[in-house]
């Protein structure tokens, strides 16, 4: 069997090899008060603004503020529109199940989307989550039964039903901004992004299920479950669009 | 009087926002991180622009850092990420730069073009990401491992199983290039 040398013998007999990339990377005093001129003008001498108060915040602040947003949301929503009928009992104890699951996977969105440049990256792991956050709503939606509530339907299809894609956008989009508020990254990567949109997408799905009566699984998945999906469309549309403004 | 350390000046700057020890700080580590960014990019331009970068996340994040943990790798783990960040916002080209050894001209100029420059960084751009960057940290920073673990977010057994290889490799493919 072959002997492996020490690492110390490899990295000694690199010496002279390794040596030759010692970058001559050095600052006159000038170019360092003028980098450091133009990063003070951004940080130490500028008076912060509300946004910049926000992003300063601790990681899990930031993460715990988000999903606050995001709950406030659906009480809101649910406060001011009303729940679906026949919510009560053992229905009841499934869609808390259901709801809290939903909040327990946007927090893990947030943590990916606002994760902080002094923690070591997620890689693989934060595709998931993103995955699991657009795609969860979809396979939820499929399962009618956790959706039932013994009551009837209260309207048919057609019937304010068409109401559904448009306030789940708007309670989507508002969610995605919230994260997005509170991003440090001035243009964040695509991935940071579609997080935030797939908590904004549950956020909404959360919000419809609560309110509207609908069990047909189409209208669930289209107009419900398919928000998450709408809105990292629309993220990705943006970041391909100003990645090429930037490069003309 | 003895300089004050980096603990000191965290502290100065943490809890009181003094502007004077966060100059410290970028006065003590910009021009290596600055060597550091070099490295990767060959380019003086930008590599000013990432020690920027990574000084402006430096001071966003200052509330994540807790005043009992040591400056300089979390330092470096902003900068690893600023770099990360930079080359993925750049469609994910090769973070060492590839130049051709015979004929072409390099997508972005390094500092030193001699053949023998270029064979180590193409032998450094033939490692594993996670090799290379223990690599760097190592011989470059003159990090210790258990700074490098810290700085990579890995265990002290993964960053030395990764420097041994990455030296093995390094070494193996220098001497068949020599």
């Amino acid at each position: 069997m072959t002997e492996v040398p020490p690492m110390d013998t490899h990295a000694s007999a690199l010496k002279h090899e390794l040596s030759l990339l010692d970058e001559d990377a050095t600052m006159s005093a000038d170019r360092m008060d003028a980098v450091f001129a133009g990063l003070a003008a951004d940080t130490v001498d500028k008076k912060p603004s509300l946004r910049d108060r926000l992003r300063e915040l601790s990681t899990p602040v930031r993460v715990a503020l988000g999903v606050s947003g995001a709950l406030v949301m659906v009480a809101v929503m649910s406060l001011t529109m009303g729940v679906r009928p026949g919510l009560g009992g053992e229905a009841l104890l499934r869609y808390a199940l259901v709801v809290t699951s939903i909040a327990g996977l946007v927090a893990a969105s947030f943590s990916v989307s606002l994760r902080g440049l002094h923690q070591r990256q997620l890689g693989a792991t934060g595709w998931v989550i993103i995955s699991l956050a657009l795609l969860v709503p979809l396979a939820l939606a499929l399962i009618p039964e956790i959706w039932s509530t013994g009551a009837p339907m209260a309207m048919m299809a057609g019937d304010g039903m068409d109401m559904c894609l448009p306030l789940g956008l708007a309670t989507g989009a508002l969610t995605t901004a919230v994260a997005w508020v509170f991003q440090r990254q001035d243009f964040p990567l695509i991935y940071r992004l579609l997080a935030a949109a797939g908590g904004g997408g549950l956020t909404a799905f959360a919000m419809l299920q609560l309110h509207c009566p609908a069990t047909d699984p189409t209208h669930l998945l289209v107009t419900h479950a398919g928000v998450g999906l709408v809105l990292a469309a629309v993220v990705a549309l943006v970041v391909v669009i100003r990645q090429r403004g930037a490069q003309a | 009087m003895s300089e004050p350390t980096d603990q000191e000046l965290m502290r100065r700057y943490v809890e009181r926002g003094d502007r004077a020890a966060f100059q410290a700080l970028f006065a003590r580590y910009a021009g290596k991180l600055k060597g550091m960014f070099m490295r990767h990019t060959g380019d003086h331009a930008v590599s000013e622009d990432m020690v920027q970068q990574t000084f402006l996340h430096f001071h966003r994040a200052r509330k994540d850092f807790s005043l009992d943990r040591e400056v300089r790798p979390w330092l470096y783990t902003i900068a690893l990420n600023v770099r990360r960040e930079y080359f993925r916002r750049r469609g994910r080209k090769k973070e060492v730069q590839l130049e051709p050894i015979v004929h072409g001209e390099p997508t972005v100029a390094p500092s030193t073009t001699t053949r023998s420059d270029r064979l180590v960084r193409r032998a450094l751009a033939n490692l594993t990401e996670q090799q290379r960057e223990v690599i760097l940290l190592h011989w470059y920073e003159g990090m210790s491992f258990p700074e490098i673990a810290s700085t990579v977010g890995a265990s002290l057994s993964a960053v030395k199983v990764r420097a041994h290889r990455g030296y093995e490799k390094l070494r193996s493919q220098l001497s068949e290039s020599v």
